[in-house]
């Protein structure tokens, strides 16, 4: 059974070092609860065979999404195959994604794979694609070249830049063809800048969670269907490397319910400049902050607490980018489950910080729909 | 006409020579004199001759001005020494023992007839000169002083004294006015002498400094006594709490409140020019120490700064023979030990190492590290500031935070604008 609760999250995750141990060090409830959605990056080593094992050792065995639409070669290269391969030896569970404009030979790899896998794939459709008025024409093609239903497929809206894009939820349930047939229906959009060039250096700020506050805002009204929740985390939308021999500055990002609070420091390699100490410095402030969750949160919470008492360090951007991303994925999780609650009125009142109010609430993940919803719950079975 | 410019050799025998009638004109002649002499120019040629010329000139200005005394049997000892280039322990045969001669030389010994007859007779010194009687202390200092050196026009401008430099003789004028440190000259002197050790990146003029440090013991002593201060009562505990009184917006006035409570008048006194100087522990009244702070840099880090330097100065010196500490703080290295120790003990006080190295204000140079700090010792953000900005070296960092323009008005009875 392939099912996404209402509460369920699906965050994507660029398969670098820091995301993915991040992921890894979730714990079991929380990883029950979510769906990564993994893009290969060309900047890592994407030999199947190391793919296939970080896949297992940081995910294991649970279904999630993995695209290669960054990687350069995909269409004349065989790496679909070669990978699909080495995740289906090493007994993990991908659902490959593809796209209404990838090309000929990666539609026909994803083909292949989903045809041996038996487990459906995704699409994921771009703002060009929901914009446009051929999506039904040009989604029924997908789906005829991979051979499958609208219940064995997943749809993956990708927002990217909520700046750029942001088609309210009841007009993409009107825009998208087969609305309560497909398996899941997930939106991710971003809202984290695309560096942290726009703050000053040596200082503390907060960024709206754009992303969060728009699905909150159009996922509470009536909808025919209400999109599970997904987003970039503390990235940036849009895929870019960062240039080569750059001197960042010591940062932390870190989310809070509806922002995220940013600790810039100055250039790690500044000359006479503090260097990664500012790690430790920034960290002991973050832990004393409202919004600070508590050591006992999650693995990047730990980290930060043992960072601001000089019991690990002293950081360094991956570090923080793990801890970051582990913090985040958990605190969405919990936020998605407590929306919940909230809005049924279920459970008692909670305080936005845990520094603030350190309710315990029972963390059992419930089917339960807004008022006024009338869909069934997302069900649909995977093979 | 072009007038005589030190320094410039460039056609300079062209310059019309004349006869030095002001100091100024002395000084630039001097200075060319002793640039002429660093060349060392061949007889005959006529950077020789100007050479010879203008040291004449010289020579007869300062026969005017400053009239011709003979030399006493000590001056005189000493100035043959220097010629052939003898030690004290080269006397010891005129003498007889080499304690006779460091005695003598001191002026603790008087010269006996034989010691007389030896000295004139192989040294060649001039027996009317051994025969004179020894010039006291007190002529050695009245010598030394130059009254009219004084900052007559600047002290006047500021009502410290009243009268008129032009028409009043300066030593009468500043007599009186000098009386809290000692109106003698061989007390001024001593003044004079002492500034030298004073903690500053540049020569101080020691007339401006000793008529600042006059105006402060006088004002000091105008001070009503609202407690008599008790010895050893400065101390670590003492000067944190001190401190402490940083957080309040008008501070600086409560920490004098608090010193005058404690027996320290804390006296603000905008400097002179020509002194550069923060500010001043004047330890010359055996009952009390004086604090003068001419809050030169109208910032809050700097007056908490200078503030806890001189209460170290009290807690680490008074009584133990100094009579003064003068503090240019912007000179931050200083190899005088009376003063590392006065920085170091200020620096605890404001902030305690331990806190210091625990504070994420250590590594970041941020605006919220420096507040954290403050609200964790109760300080004001600017002494952290301060701090960041000294430890880093960077003074472009945290310029918003140092509470520029917030220490003057704490003071609004002193009148800024001669500054």
């Amino acid at each position: 059974m392939f099912a996404f609760k209402d509460d369920h999250y699906v965050p994507l995750l660029r398969w670098k070092r820091a995301e993915r141990v991040g992921l890894r060090a979730l714990t079991t409830n929380i990883r029950g609860q979510i769906t990564p959605f993994v893009e290969l990056v060309p900047t890592v080593d994407n030999a199947p065979s190391k793919v296939s094992a970080d896949i297992r050792s940081s995910w294991g065995f649970s279904p999630f999404f993995l695209d290669f639409v960054n990687l350069p070669d995909v269409e004349s290269d065989d790496i679909v195959a070669r990978v699909s391969e080495a995740l289906r030896f090493a007994g993990t569970r991908a659902i490959l994604v593809t796209g209404l404009d990838r090309g000929p030979n990666y539609q026909t790899a994803i083909a292949n794979a989903v045809t041996t896998d038996k487990r459906g794939a995704c699409i994921r459709l771009f703002p060009h694609d929901l914009g446009s008025s051929w999506l039904p024409i040009h989604l029924a093609d997908v789906l005829k070249r991979l051979g499958l239903t609208p219940e064995q497929v997943d749809i993956v809206a990708d927002y990217q830049l909520l700046s750029d894009f942001a088609m309210p939820f009841i007009e993409l349930c009107k825009k998208l063809p087969h609305l309560q047939r497909w398996r899941t229906f997930t939106v991710i959009s971003g809202a984290f800048s695309k560096d942290l060039t726009e703050y000053d250096k040596n200082g503390q700020y907060t960024r709206s969670r754009e992303d969060w506050l728009f699905w909150n805002a159009h996922g509470r009204v009536s909808l025919p269907r209400r999109p599970t929740y997904g987003d970039y985390g503390i990235q940036y939308a849009l895929y870019t490397e960062p240039p080569e021999r750059s001197n960042p500055s010591a940062s932390i990002r870190y989310t809070a319910h509806d922002y995220w609070v940013i600790m810039r420091g100055e250039g790690l390699f500044n000359e006479d400049g503090p260097g990664n100490s500012q790690y430790g410095a920034n960290a002991q402030l973050l832990c004393e902050r409202e919004e600070f969750c508590g050591r006992s949160f999650s693995y990047g919470d730990r980290y930060i607490d043992n960072l601001s008492q000089g019991i690990e360090g002293p950081g360094n951007p991956e570090t923080l980018l793990r801890a970051g991303t582990n913090h985040h994925i958990t605190f969405v999780t919990d936020q998605l489950s407590k929306s919940l609650l909230i809005s049924t009125g279920d459970a008692p009142s909670l305080g936005r910080y845990p520094n603030q109010q350190p309710v315990q609430v029972e963390r059992r993940p419930t089917r339960v729909a807004y008022s006024g919803m009338d869909q069934p719950p997302q069900t649909r079975p995977i093979k | 006409m072009k007038s005589i410019q030190p320094g410039s050799f460039e056609g300079e025998e062209n310059h019309m020579i004349k006869v030095i009638k002001t100091e100024k004109e002395h000084e630039a002649v001097v200075a060319e004199i002793s640039s002429l002499i660093d060349r060392d120019p061949d007889p005959g040629t006529p950077q020789a001759d100007r050479l010879e010329l203008l040291s004449l000139l010289v020579e007869n200005y300062e026969s005017h001005t400053f009239p011709k005394r003979a030399p006493d049997p000590i001056e005189a000892i000493r100035f043959r020494m220097e010629q052939q280039n003898l030690k004290q322990g080269d006397l010891v045969p005129y003498m007889g023992s080499r304690s006779k001669v460091s005695e003598v030389l001191s002026g603790k010994r008087p010269l006996t007839l034989s010691m007389i007859r030896a000295l004139h007779s192989q040294l060649g010194i001039p027996a009317s000169a051994l025969l004179r009687e020894p010039r006291s202390s007190e002529e050695v200092a009245a010598e030394s002083v130059q009254w009219n050196r004084f900052p007559l026009k600047e002290m006047i401008e500021r009502g410290w004294i009243v009268g008129s430099p032009k028409t009043d003789n300066p030593q009468r004028l500043l007599a009186p006015f000098f009386a809290s440190v000692g109106s003698s000259p061989l007390q001024l002197a001593a003044l004079f002498k002492q500034t030298k050790t004073a903690r500053t990146a540049r020569t101080l003029n020691p007339y401006a400094l000793a008529a600042w440090t006059a105006r402060v013991m006088n004002r000091a002593m105008e001070e009503p006594l609202a407690a008599e201060y008790k010895p050893n009562s400065v101390n670590m505990k003492f000067m944190m709490e001190v401190a402490r009184l940083s957080w309040s917006e008008s501070g600086p006035r409560l920490a004098q409140e608090f010193l005058r409570e404690h027996g320290i008048p804390l006296i603000i006194e905008p400097h002179l020019s020509n002194t550069h100087l923060d500010g001043a522990a004047l330890m010359y009244d055996v009952e009390r120490p004086v604090i003068g702070l001419t809050i030169r840099h109208d910032r809050l880090d700097n007056f908490w700064y200078c503030l806890l330097h001189e209460l170290g100065h009290i807690a680490l010196h008074y009584g133990r023979g100094f009579t003064h500490f003068f503090d240019n703080l912007d000179v931050k290295e200083t190899s005088d030990p009376q003063e590392q120790e006065a920085d170091q003990l200020a620096g605890r006080a404001l902030i305690p190492d331990d806190e210091w190295n625990r504070s994420p204000a250590k590594s970041l140079r941020s605006r919220e590290a420096a507040q954290h700090l403050a609200r964790k010792l109760r300080i004001n953000p600017a002494i952290v500031a301060g701090r960041m900005r000294r430890e880093s070296g960077s003074y472009k960092i945290l310029g918003q935070m140092i509470g520029q323009g917030k220490v003057r008005i704490c003071f609004p009875e002193v009148d800024w604008s001669l500054n």
